[in-house]
């Protein structure tokens, strides 16, 4: 059976085969998603994003870090569209050059804290007793800690730089996932089916890995899209406050920090990256809602 | 022949008020035999069939003079000692398919799991043997469950699929904690008898625990009868409805039948028993 293009084979009631009963779920997903206005805003702002960070060299009208001191501070206009800087440099190069970091932050820390998270909780969740107590009480003390500040003192100790600045929000970061992956593995741990693979004389690491992960990742997963945006601040607060990416570098929290100093004359060397900000986390705010009622199944 | 041998078994749990035991001193000596445990519920038989297989949860505490499967100590094990007992030596097949088969994977993957483990066949085999495995238990379409998801699998073909999965690694013996109550009258006689088919041709011995009293004289050799943690009466099957101890009498009382319709089904008169068991220890 191959796919084809007719939409009524995507859309038939009565598939032929479950390749093609897969693919009318798909489309069916697809074409819920594209009802909700939210959701398809959410998704072309971050496609943009993507595509923004992927071929900024050709996009940019001009060398993000190419000075020109006699063009400082110009409002936006027909030769600089979003203006220039103190130091004359084009703001949509190095809005465009800005998403550069703020993606790679945003994916290292989900792909470093969710699979921390998971583990952690999984384990508190399934073992119980004092490894739980354990692992719980240390979540906590995390958790106690707003995020920003505990991500300003990891950066003080590890020295400012984009890599740290990951790293810090990381360990900032992975406490939710352990909260509702450990809430997820609590109520799976005393069904039948981890009973059944105990009395099969499964060790505890294949019950884990092969039984337990399977089940705590979906919600981790939708916690992960969710908390997207709330990366995307704390990255650029890091950045503001210059312990994030080091100039010369274009990010939009540093870029936000140098128009500081002029936001009442020129106010567009702070709004512009300030605008990327918001509409980036924004859409990630969109998207991982969206994607909750997209993937709810008692949402028909 | 293996044999699983029980002297003297208590489970203990520490309660607010002292520890109560939920199984007071069994005692069984088994071959290749079908044994019924029957009971009312918190009569104790989950209990004994979970201390035998190490699955007793803390708090509670096993002890026995002696309890051996085929002349291994089953009072001594560790965790790597026990996993290799379950699924290898002694299977179990638990009561409602629905919960005990997991619901993100395969049929197919879930039956290989344990024999994948326990090494009795390679991973190229694996596919093959499973195949095998599922038109031995009755299932009519094999490669069709072999891919399915257990959502997708009535309770009867579910029930089938576990009994497939424990058998897999083929164990001596295999306990089954009511293995059918889960499933309609009308499965329950196939499902049973295509178990009973297959633990004779294997030479299987099998401990099955259930409050169906009929069913367990019509597929077991001998059955105990347990009431409050304690073995009240041990016979063969044939002799159960001839039984004249008060409890089992009083349990064979409550079966309906239909020489008195309309009539309210007598309850059980715990004093009598009492009784009776006052009587015993003197």
């Amino acid at each position: 059976m191959t796919i084809q293009l007719r939409r009524d084979w995507w859309l038939s009631d009565a598939p032929e085969s479950a390749l093609q009963a897969r693919c009318g779920r798909f489309y069916r997903m697809g074409l819920r998603a594209l009802r909700s206005p939210a959701m398809v805003f959410g998704l072309a702002i971050i496609a943009l994003l993507v595509l923004a960070a992927i071929f900024a060299p050709w996009l940019a009208p001009a060398d993000p870090n190419a000075q020109d001191i006699s063009q400082r501070l110009l409002p936006p206009g027909a030769a600089h569209w979003l203006g220039t800087d103190q130091l004359g440099r084009d703001l949509l190069s190095r809005v465009i050059y800005g998403a550069r970091p703020t993606l790679m932050i945003v994916s290292l820390v989900a792909l470093l804290a969710a699979p921390a998270g998971l583990l952690l909780g999984m384990c508190a969740g399934y073992f119980g007793g004092w490894i739980e107590a354990v692992l719980m009480r240390i979540t906590d003390i995390f958790m106690a800690f707003p995020r920003l500040v505990l991500a300003l003192a990891l950066v003080a100790v590890l020295g400012p730089g984009i890599v740290n600045a990951v790293i810090a929000i990381a360990i900032t970061a992975w406490p939710p996932y352990a909260r509702v992956a450990r809430a997820e593995s609590r109520t799976v741990k005393g069904s039948d089916f981890i009973q059944a693979a105990r009395v099969q004389g499964l060790p505890t690491g294949r019950i884990l890995f092969g039984h337990l992960l399977p089940i705590c990742l979906p919600s981790t997963v939708i916690r992960v899209t969710l908390d997207m945006a709330g990366i995307i601040l704390t990255a650029a607060g890091l950045g503001f406050l210059g312990l994030g990416a080091q100039p010369p570098m274009s990010e939009w929290g540093a870029m936000i920090s140098t128009g500081r100093q002029y936001i009442f004359d020129q106010w567009w060397v702070a709004a512009v990256p300030g605008v990327a900000i918001l509409l980036a986390s924004l859409a990630f705010n969109l998207v991982g809602d969206g994607l909750r009622d997209v993937l709810d199944p008692k949402n028909g | 022949m293996a044999e699983l041998l029980i002297e003297d078994l208590s489970v203990t749990y520490p309660t607010p008020t002292g520890p109560v035991q939920v199984v007071k001193s069994l005692s069984l000596q088994m071959g290749a035999e079908r044994i019924g445990i029957v009971g009312e519920s918190g009569s104790g038989k989950s209990m004994t069939a979970r201390a035998v297989l190490g699955l007793v949860r803390s708090p509670g505490t096993t002890t026995a003079r002696r309890m051996a499967y085929d002349g291994i100590d089953l009072m001594r094990q560790d965790a790597a000692g026990w996993r290799a007992i379950r699924g290898r030596r002694i299977g179990m097949v638990l009561q409602d398919p629905k919960f005990s088969l997991n619901p993100v994977q395969r049929i197919g993957r879930q039956i290989a799991e344990a024999g994948l483990l326990h090494r009795v066949f390679s991973r190229g085999q694996a596919r093959a043997r499973v195949l095998e495995m599922l038109e031995t238990v009755g299932v009519d379409q094999p490669g069709r469950v072999y891919e399915a998801y257990p959502h997708q699998l009535s309770g009867g073909i579910g029930q089938r699929v576990m009994i497939a999965a424990m058998m897999i690694a083929e164990p001596g013996l295999l306990i089954a904690d009511e293995p059918t109550s889960a499933l309609d009258v009308m499965v329950r006689g196939q499902v049973l008898e295509m178990m009973d088919r297959e633990i004779r041709r294997r030479g299987m011995g099998l401990l099955m625990i259930s409050h169906d009293l009929k069913m367990v004289a019509h597929f077991c050799d001998r059955v105990l009868v347990m009431y409050q943690g304690r073995v009240v009466e041990s016979c063969s099957a044939g002799d159960l409805f001839k039984s004249r101890h008060p409890y089992t009498r009083g349990l064979l009382n409550c079966l309906p039948t239909g020489e008195h319709p309309g009539q309210p089904l007598p309850t059980i008169d715990r004093a009598l028993i009492q009784e009776e068991a006052m009587r015993h220890g003197a």
